[in-house]
């Protein structure tokens, strides 16, 4: 007896799958699927004109329509619902009869995703234990690892101010100025910025991106090689001549395993499953006997 | 691989999806933020991209590219420079995805009739031909395209929403609408959603008429899909982009106007294949008229029209209507954009060597054979007879579109776009601002709260000026320019006024802030170049001479209240060296005659519009 229940897979064991199988586009191959195999099911069996829809398909349908549209459908919508199933069905048997789904690109390459998937179920990458976790953090630690960051004020001496070399010059007599005054903030020694006079805890990134970062501007590098709690400079930025007072550094931060653990986790079971991937494939692959007449 | 690959998409869009529900967490900026991007961009899934270029860029790869990702492209890397703050990709939504299908030689689509006609042939070869299925609303023969422009639109939607980071990166929903009448005029538009959901792009073989795109959206928008229209090449329009009738040939009427300036309140002012600011012939009296010209159609060698395919002329052309069917149909700001079709959007003149795609300069700079090609006057169709007069000279590196937001978030950026509150520039990160009111004193720049009270008493650009107070003789411009840091100076800022006068506009350039001791010729009124540092021996030019910053509170001196005005602002650079220059100097070949070997880069401003009280 044909049966138009839906294949649906076991219960979730991994975060990604379950958020795949709320993926309405999966539910049209997995169905798809399922009545694929039912098609060739009924090729094989004289019921090939025999269709019955049971209980369970039609709440099957009913649980469907809920997902999608947060509301049970009405006994007619059901009725349509149900209606269009069997339209669908039968059209699809007719298809099959006719050899459709040979050839089809589309079909072909739902067929390959339907694979994949079953794959996907079969290679369920152990949960690593605390030590493989922690290995994984070691290994890849690049990953995870924060770049340095600084806070710092500035003073700033634009070369629209009498032009490049006597902003500098200016910038220098400012720096005397502060030394010997040892004052830690001063904009108003220098000329209005556009931007900000304080900047917290930013990185060489951002800082190229208020500053500038090519041609004549080493400012952001510099702010990263500048000494701490004391005036340096001037140093160029795209804008102009600027003096520095480096107040505070987060060096580059590895953060400890505790605050990237999931993270960490997600990368591991990502690698552990293409490792997996690509081993299922060479095992299958190894069954193929596969002759390239030439080379790509 | 295909599985890590659909895994990795499908994980993405669940955490797009997630971020989106939390943009409200990130911090805004009540006096605003300039945030640059580009709102035109081609990957593999547009039919041009693939079949010309041969691009397999994934929009989800263009959105990485664009926030400073390594991508891979060709054999290798390519990262971009700087990130870009937000981007849209817009792929032709016609038959969208579905020429990707010729990748393999038993799809479905390399079955149909137009599959096996195409074959393996690619290139401007067969590009006339597919034109046609894009551009002349010619529906695929033997083939049904509707199941793969729908996965693909959900592919589209989905690299979108997956790259979507709040405060970080903004990514809008996009496509462009591809309508070129009698298979000449460019009448393109790109549409683009303020969620992040919308339904299915319309399309050219559904209408032509920029009126029954307009109708698509406005259901749309009844629906909960807000969403808008930016049209662009005005240059290659033959004079129908801002045309005095509609696409049925009448006069434009009220209910046409209004309906144009809700759906549109943007165009396009420069790109890729040509600026669409104004054309000398136009401006006759304005000395930086003559910028990255392309004024020709996009396809054939034959002339575009100039008038009613310029942005300036546009704005004029709305005075004149408004006057007369009482709504100014052509009331919109202005973006920039690439429309590079290589997937990789950049903007400056070293990461572009001709064609229509941005490149790494570090990875992927042509070498010399390819160089030459580039840089030699000659149309790029082949045969002779069969000439589709796309210049490679003629073309430029990509525009960008400055927007000014309260923070980099989607609902921020995109109600800046609605608003008008953008500019655009030729490549560079220039930022100015540009405010309209009645009341600013002449010191108002000088104090450090000033953009505070310039948005109190005034509007932005974008904007109206407010209601003339009966005191009030002339309007007064806060006006203020910074270089981009990774730029060269700036020359100077100009106001461009157009206003009406006599039933016809004129049109008048202001010098209003300028580097250096420059004065204006008492006489002529002109002022003096600022100038030349490009060594054309090494394409390179120094910042000894501009300014780096800008700034005057300007008040017209030719005002009359009794006609109506638009004002914007033209910001320029020094002069430096064109994309053209840079090519043949790091190749060692001899610049290529007819071409400018310097340009002056620029920015432009959204107009301000000054409209008269009616007399009641």
């Amino acid at each position: 007896m044909a049966t138009l229940t839906a294949a649906v897979p076991a219960p979730p064991r991994r975060l990604l799958l379950r958020r795949l199988l709320r993926e309405p586009f999966l539910h049209f191959v997995l169905l798809g699927a399922a009545l694929f195999l039912a098609g060739q099911h009924l090729q094989r069996h004289p019921e090939r004109y025999r269709i019955v829809l049971g209980r369970a398909q039609l709440d099957e349908i009913a649980r469907n329509y809920a997902r999608q549209y947060g509301a049970e459908p009405s006994p007619a919508q059901l009725r349509s619902l149900a209606d269009h199933t069997l339209q669908e069905e039968i059209y699809f048997r007719e298809a099959l009869a006719l050899n459709l789904d040979r050839d089809d690109q589309i079909v072909r390459r739902r067929l390959v995703q339907k694979y994949e998937f079953l794959q996907q179920d079969l290679i369920v990458p152990r949960e690593p234990d605390a030590l493989q976790l922690q290995r994984h953090y070691e290994q890849n630690a690049s990953r995870y690892t924060q770049p340095a960051r600084r806070s710092f004020t500035h003073v700033y001496f634009s070369p629209d101010e009498g032009g490049d070399a006597r902003a500098q010059a200016r910038a220098l007599q400012a720096l005397a100025q502060l030394q010997a005054q040892g004052r830690t903030r001063a904009p108003e020694l220098g000329d209005r910025f556009a931007d900000l006079y304080d900047y917290a805890q930013i990185g060489q990134a951002d800082a190229a991106r208020v500053f500038g970062q090519s041609g004549q501007s080493g400012l952001p590098q510099a702010l990263f090689e500048a000494p701490l709690h004391q005036w340096s400079g001037p140093y160029r930025s795209g804008y102009g001549w600027h003096l520095l007072y480096v107040t505070d550094e987060q060096a580059p931060r590895l953060p400890p395993l505790a605050e990237v653990r999931e993270r960490v986790h997600a990368d591991y079971l990502d690698d552990e499953r293409q490792q997996a991937d690509a081993a299922a494939y060479a095992r299958l692959l190894a069954k193929y006997e596969v002759k390239r007449e030439a080379q790509p | 691989m295909k599985k890590v690959g659909f895994l990795a998409g499908a994980a993405l869009a669940l955490t797009g999806a997630a971020q989106a529900a939390g943009a409200a967490g990130v911090p805004a900026n009540p006096l605003r933020d300039a945030y640059y991007g580009d709102l035109h961009l081609h990957t593999t899934y547009s039919f041009d991209a693939y079949l010309l270029l041969g691009t397999r860029v994934t929009p989800d790869q263009a959105y990485k590219f664009a926030r400073g990702e390594p991508v891979p492209f060709l054999d290798h890397q390519a990262r971009r420079k700087e990130p870009l703050d937000f981007l849209a990709v817009t792929d032709h939504s016609e038959n969208i995805g579905v020429f990707n299908e010729l990748d393999n030689p038993d799809s479905a689509f390399s079955k149909s009739e137009l599959g096996r006609k195409i074959g393996t042939n690619r290139g401007f070869s067969v590009f006339k031909d597919i034109a046609a299925y894009i551009i002349g609303g010619k529906p695929l023969a033997g083939f049904d395209p509707k199941p793969i422009t729908s996965s693909t639109w959900q592919k589209e939607i989905d690299a979108a929403n997956g790259n979507y980071e709040p405060g970080k990166f903004t990514t809008l929903i996009a496509y462009e609408w591809t309508a070129m009448p009698q298979g000449l005029y460019n009448l393109h538009r790109n549409v683009f959603y303020r969620g992040d959901t919308a339904p299915a792009p319309y399309t050219s073989l559904d209408s032509n008429k920029p009126e029954d795109l307009w109708t698509y959206l406005e259901s749309n928008r009844k629906n909960g899909d807000e969403s808008l229209a930016i049209p662009h090449n005005a240059n290659a329009s033959g004079g129908l982009m801002y045309d005095w009738k509609d696409s049925y040939g009448k006069p434009i009427d009220q209910a046409y106007a209004e309906r144009r300036a809700l759906n549109e309140p943007l165009s396009e002012i420069g790109q890729n294949k040509g600026v669409s600011e104004t054309h000398p012939s136009l401006s006759p009296n304005d000395e930086f008229a003559n910028f990255e010209i392309f004024d020709r159609v996009l396809i054939g060698t034959q002339k575009s029209s100039v008038y009613g395919s310029y942005v300036r002329d546009a704005y004029g052309r709305g005075l004149i209507l408004q006057n007369t069917v009482g709504v100014n149909p052509y009331k919109f700001g202005v973006v920039g954009a690439t429309d590079f079709h290589s997937g990789l959007s950049t903007s400056s003149e070293d990461a572009y060597a001709g064609g229509i795609g941005g490149i790494d300069p570090t990875t992927d700079y042509p070498n010399a054979e390819a160089a030459k090609k580039a840089l030699t006057r000659r149309p790029l169709g082949t045969p002779p007879d069969d000439k589709l007069g796309l210049e490679t000279l003629d073309f430029g590196s990509g525009n960008i579109t400055g927007v000014w937001a309260e923070s980099n978030t989607r609902s921020s950026i995109y109600d800046a776009l609605k608003r008008k509150e953008t500019f655009a520039t030729s490549g560079p990160r220039l930022k100015f601002r540009f405010f309209g009111g009645w009341d600013y004193s002449a010191a108002l720049l000088n104090s450090p709260d000033w953009v505070k009270a310039a948005y109190a008493a005034g509007v932005p650009m974008g904007g109206d000026l407010p209601a003339r107070p009966a005191a009030a003789k002339v309007p007064r411009f806060a006006i203020w320019a910074l270089k981009d840091p990774n730029s060269a100076n700036l020359d100077r800022v100009q106001v461009v006024k157009v206003w009406l006068a006599g039933g016809q506009y004129q049109e008048k350039v202001f010098d209003v802030a300028l580097s250096g001791n420059r004065k204006a010729d008492p006489k002529t009124g002109k002022v003096p170049a600022v100038g030349n540092t490009v060594d054309l021996g090494n394409a390179s030019y120094a910042n000894t001479i501009g300014a780096t910053e800008l700034r005057t509170v300007w008040r017209d001196p030719e005002f009359d209240p009794a006609r109506p005005a638009v004002y914007y602002l033209r910001v320029l650079e020094i002069p430096t060296p064109r994309w053209s220059t840079i090519l043949a100097v790091r190749n060692h070949l001899p610049l290529p005659a007819d071409t400018p070997a310097t340009i002056q880069e620029r920015g432009w401003s959204s107009p301000i519009w000054y409209t008269p009280a009616k007399k009641s």
